[in-house]
């Protein structure tokens, strides 16, 4: 029924990193039939990957390097 | 980098929420840092602070008690701080003022820096939407912020796109990701708690909470969720402005009536861990958008760009 492809710059807006989209998030643009049929989708379960560098770390890093 | 003092503007939950582990290694570093806080969260900010038990000087530029949740007192606040010196006297060696993303404490921020000599360094630089209205006053803040600091911290592709033309005469910091993610995968608890039943609700932005139709709008969406039963709680932490409109507009009793519960706003770790285990949540927030991306939660944004 609906296309929750994000090849819009829209969402990408919405999130400080682009990298971040996933098909777990909906822009709804006030919506309320999409927000419910999005809601009513079994979602993904949740998962989180622990192992990446430090963005803080890398940030003090490079700006000691300056 | 010969200067071991450091200037660090924040101002909103936002901005200290993701300045934390930045901060965390400032101070290992031995970095004396000056947090500088505008006082636009103010309430909430205090207890965010005391992650960092004293290790650092604070400032405080303002003398409001309360969170700025109304337009008018965020024009008398900005004012105020704005024609104020804003000479800050015990900084003899820093050399940097760190400023952090799109609102009117970055912009304070800006002020502040160049009023006291100091490299202003923007981090979550190089955002744009290029629509001058979309967000408001976020993009123009952003326009000048970028324009006018000595260097420029990017975190993604599209942000690296945007500072090109800058490249030449700014240092550029490129980061992996945005340091929002260190907020998220610090603070949480080390077993997932299992997942309940709950929609989890904030909204904030002047365009959803002004916006009478929109809000009310909002609230009929809110029941209509309810009275389908996806969820058994449905829980709306609010922001001051927040729970302001929504008596504006007599909408409390109908929402109580139907169920949905009002909630205060409660601390990050606290709040990250809730939105953990919750079934969906519905947001118009940036940083709350992201860091549900992050745990891959099932998420609406409440916007329409």
């Amino acid at each position: 029924m609906f296309d929750y492809e994000f090849k819009n710059r829209d969402l990408e807006r919405c999130l400080e990193n682009i990298e971040y989209l996933n098909n777990n998030m909906l822009l709804s643009k006030y919506n309320h039939d999409e927000i419910i049929y999005f809601l009513n989708e079994i979602s993904y379960s949740n998962k989180i990957s622990l192992d990446e560098t430090s963005p803080s770390q890398q940030f003090v890093e490079q700006l000691m390097s300056i | 980098m010969d200067s071991s003092e450091i200037l660090y503007v924040l101002g909103t939950k936002a901005q200290f929420i993701k300045s934390k582990f930045i901060l965390e290694n400032l101070i290992k570093n031995n970095f004396k840092v000056f947090i500088l806080d505008t006082g636009q969260h103010k309430e909430i900010t205090s207890s965010e602070l005391n992650y960092f038990k004293n290790n650092f000087e604070y400032i405080s530029i303002s003398d409001n008690k309360k969170n700025i949740s109304s337009i008018f007192s965020m024009i008398v606040w900005f004012s105020k701080v704005i024609f104020s010196s804003n000479k800050i006297e015990n900084l003899k060696e820093a050399k940097y003022c760190l400023i952090h993303g799109d609102t009117i404490s970055t912009l304070i921020g800006l002020i502040i820096g160049k009023k006291n000599n100091l490299e202003v360094v923007h981090i979550e630089s190089g955002l744009r939407s290029y629509n001058w209205f979309k967000p408001f006053p976020e993009e123009i803040i952003r326009t000048i912020v970028t324009r006018y600091s000595d260097i420029l911290s990017i975190d993604s592709e599209e942000a690296a796109n945007n500072v090109k033309k800058y490249q030449s005469k700014k240092k550029i910091i490129r980061l992996s990701r945005n340091t929002i993610y260190d907020s998220v995968v610090m603070t949480l608890n080390d077993e997932k708690p299992p997942e309940n039943d709950t929609l989890i609700v904030t909204i904030h932005r002047t365009e959803n909470i002004y916006n009478k139709k929109r809000l009310k709008s909002f609230v009929n969406l809110l029941i209509k969720l309810k009275n389908e039963n996806l969820y058994s709680e449905i829980e709306w932490y609010c922001h001051d402005i927040t729970i302001n409109a929504l008596e504006r507009n007599s909408l409390t009793t109908q929402l109580s009536n139907n169920g949905v519960n009002l909630k205060k706003l409660i601390l990050h770790d606290e709040f990250i861990n809730k939105i953990y285990s919750s079934k969906a949540v519905i947001t118009d927030g940036g940083s709350i958008a992201e860091e549900c991306s992050i745990m891959n939660l099932r998420t609406v944004i409440w916007r329409d760009v």
